[in-house]
């Protein structure tokens, strides 16, 4: 009885798991839109080629169908909501709770992606980030 | 017969890389690439290895942990400062770590739900109680569940980045981090926002001396805390460096959402292998490993609280403790308060911003307990040299004032405004102030407070010092 009481949290654990197992089902999380179509590709052009001019590095058409597919993902899901700036607040600091000063290339490469797969919230996306101090430190 | 007590020097080892190392913040860094490496070994040289030394030294001379430590060199207000310092930045971690773990699991079943104030709210309530109804079954449920949790929802993700970014390279994914001799291993220097990420840094590693408040579970604490956190250290270095770069192999630098980038490294490595699932069983092995730091953290600093209390400066209801000789009372008074920041924090997105300025007060008293730290060790060296240790650290001196000089220039370095603040730079550093101060008085004046009726153990019994010698090493 004793042993049943100790092994208690770890039961509930694995209920927990099993169950969002079943629930959360076999599809990836970053994009649930379909990765290898047309569409997808063409976006991840266009992508690449909105990344070129704003100077920041192309990136494997694979990658990028594989990330944002025709909806974005999570940028597009998230731009300029609360999940965004806890986002934001999170970069480049492991510690929570000492935020530093963020490179501007992170921003400059939301903004992409979100002109090209969602631009209706392009507008809340500079909204959430215009005025943030910013300062180059990705080498 | 001699009973083998709760935590085996392993299990110890676990915890205390439970309390700081996790896969949540590996994005944040996976940033910088190549010189990611640079961001985690300066800290790990300057702040890791100084409270390693010195947490181990201090640990296997006293019970009790840091408020033994600091008392025992400057007396009870001091003391109780120090794990007051501790506590606070504790109960203001929870709302904005378990928000990425409501994160982590909306992305499993539906990423908008991250945006929903109602479901992030009520996943950190979940999370927080049911987390704190382990850590109150005792040291050996919340051990059990701590480190097993870590096993599964910390070891198995980073190993799986790092075994997943060689597959992916060796069966011909384009790394997007570049060849060794084409890398650059600093940040780019642009003076004092260089400076603040390099320090800001040094916190990476907080939390390596918490558990030391459970000591007194261990067999002989003198020779298996040193051990402990030997191994800690090791494992905490493992799971930050590889993973981190895994993550830099498959998502290229500016595409790394911060809050999911171990999930879109998998996800690239699973497509790859046509194992999309792949993804979703990884986010909820994260989902795991952030329970477990949960329910690692809960009971370290609010067990130093207790032994404030028993001293005599809280009172006697707060000492209440369950046949577990949990800290009961305690722990509902932070689950409270955790409880209406975490409303606050979900339910009000325009408060959030005050809570990253609370936050950052919060880290800058826990700064403040660091250097007490550091100071009480290089003093109780002189002023008790004849307490037993199980463990010195070699060069006192030099590993004492490098922590503490560490300490201050991460505390100082805090006060220069980041990004995402509404204020300007005076006004943020004069609100931290301020703050700090605020939050940093409750102890002196609850020391005022204290009566004599509260004190329920006798000095000597709190402070026991070690004996190296007692008990058998528990493997």
């Amino acid at each position: 009885m004793k042993d049943r009481r100790k092994n208690l949290p770890i039961l509930l654990l694995g209920i927990l798991i099993i169950a969002a197992l079943l629930f959360g089902g076999c599809s990836g999380p970053t994009s649930t839109s379909e990765k290898s179509s047309q569409q997808a590709q063409q976006l991840a052009q266009q992508l690449n080629a909105n990344l070129a001019a704003a100077g920041l590095s192309e990136v494997p058409t694979s990658i990028l169908t594989t990330l944002y597919g025709e909806d974005g993902g999570a940028t597009c899901v998230n731009a300029g909501a609360s999940q965004d700036r806890l986002g934001l607040a999170q970069f480049g600091s492991y510690a929570i709770g000492r935020r530093v000063i963020m490179d501007p290339k992170i921003l400059e490469f939301e903004k992409a992606v979100i002109s090209t797969y969602c631009p209706d919230k392009l507008t809340a996306f500079q909204d959430a980030t215009s005025g943030l101090k910013t300062a180059p430190t990705i080498p | 017969m001699q009973v083998k007590k709760a935590l085996s020097w392993s299990t110890m080892a676990i915890l205390t890389a439970t309390a700081v190392a996790s896969v949540r913040g590996l994005p944040a860094m996976a940033v910088y690439g190549w010189a990611s490496i640079f961001l985690y070994a300066l800290p790990a040289v300057v702040f890791m290895v100084p409270i390693a030394l010195v947490a181990a030294e201090l640990a296997s001379g006293w019970q009790g942990g840091v408020f033994v430590w600091v008392k025992e060199a400057y007396g009870d207000r001091i003391g109780f400062s120090a794990i007051w310092q501790q506590w606070i930045q504790n109960v203001v971690w929870y709302p904005a770590q378990l928000a990425f773990f409501a994160s982590a699991l909306a992305y499993v079943f539906n990423p908008a739900l991250a945006n929903n104030g109602v479901f992030t709210g009520a996943v950190i309530l979940i999370v927080y109680w049911l987390s704190t109804m382990i850590a109150l079954r005792g040291v050996s449920a919340f051990a059990n569940v701590g480190s097993k949790g870590f096993i599964i929802g910390t070891i198995i993700p980073a190993a799986g980045l790092v075994v997943f970014a060689l597959i992916y390279l060796f069966s011909g994914g384009q790394s997007q981090i570049p060849p060794v001799s084409q890398a650059t291993f600093l940040p780019a220097w642009t003076g004092i926002a260089s400076i603040v990420l390099i320090v800001s840094n040094f916190l990476s590693y907080a939390g390596m001396e918490m558990n030391a408040v459970h000591v007194n579970e261990m067999d002989n604490p003198a020779k298996n805390f040193p051990r402990a956190i030997g191994l800690a250290t090791i494992i905490i270095l493992l799971v930050f460096i590889f993973p981190t770069l895994a993550i830099s192999v498959g998502v290229p630098s500016g595409s790394v959402n911060l809050t999911q980038g171990v999930l879109q490294a998998f996800d690239v490595f699973f497509a790859q292998l046509g194992m999309p699932w792949g993804t979703t069983v990884m986010a909820l092995l994260i989902v795991v490993g952030i329970l477990a730091s949960v329910v690692t953290w809960i009971p370290g600093p609010s067990k130093g609280l207790l032994m404030v209390g028993r001293e005599g400066y809280l009172p006697k209801w707060l000492q209440k403790t369950n046949d577990q000789d949990m800290q009961v009372n305690i722990m509902i008074v932070q689950g409270v308060i955790v409880t209406v920041l975490a409303l606050f924090f979900a339910l009000s997105p325009s408060v959030q911003s005050v809570f990253w300025i609370f936050s950052a007060m919060a880290v800058q008293l826990y700064l403040i307990m660091y250097m007490f730290m550091f100071l009480a060790a290089m003093r109780l060296r002189k002023t008790k040299p004849d307490v037993k240790r199980g463990f010195r650290t070699p060069y006192m001196g030099f590993f004492g004032w490098l922590g503490f000089l560490a300490s201050l220039l991460a505390f100082l370095i805090g006060f220069v405004e980041p990004t995402g603040t509404a204020a300007n730079q005076v006004t943020y550093t004069l609100v931290l102030i301020i703050g700090i101060i605020v939050l940093g008085v409750g102890p002196f004046i609850l020391y005022a407070l204290r009566k004599p009726d509260w004190k329920t153990v006798d000095d000597k019994a709190q402070s026991a010092e070690i004996s190296p010698d007692a008990g058998p090493a528990a493997e």
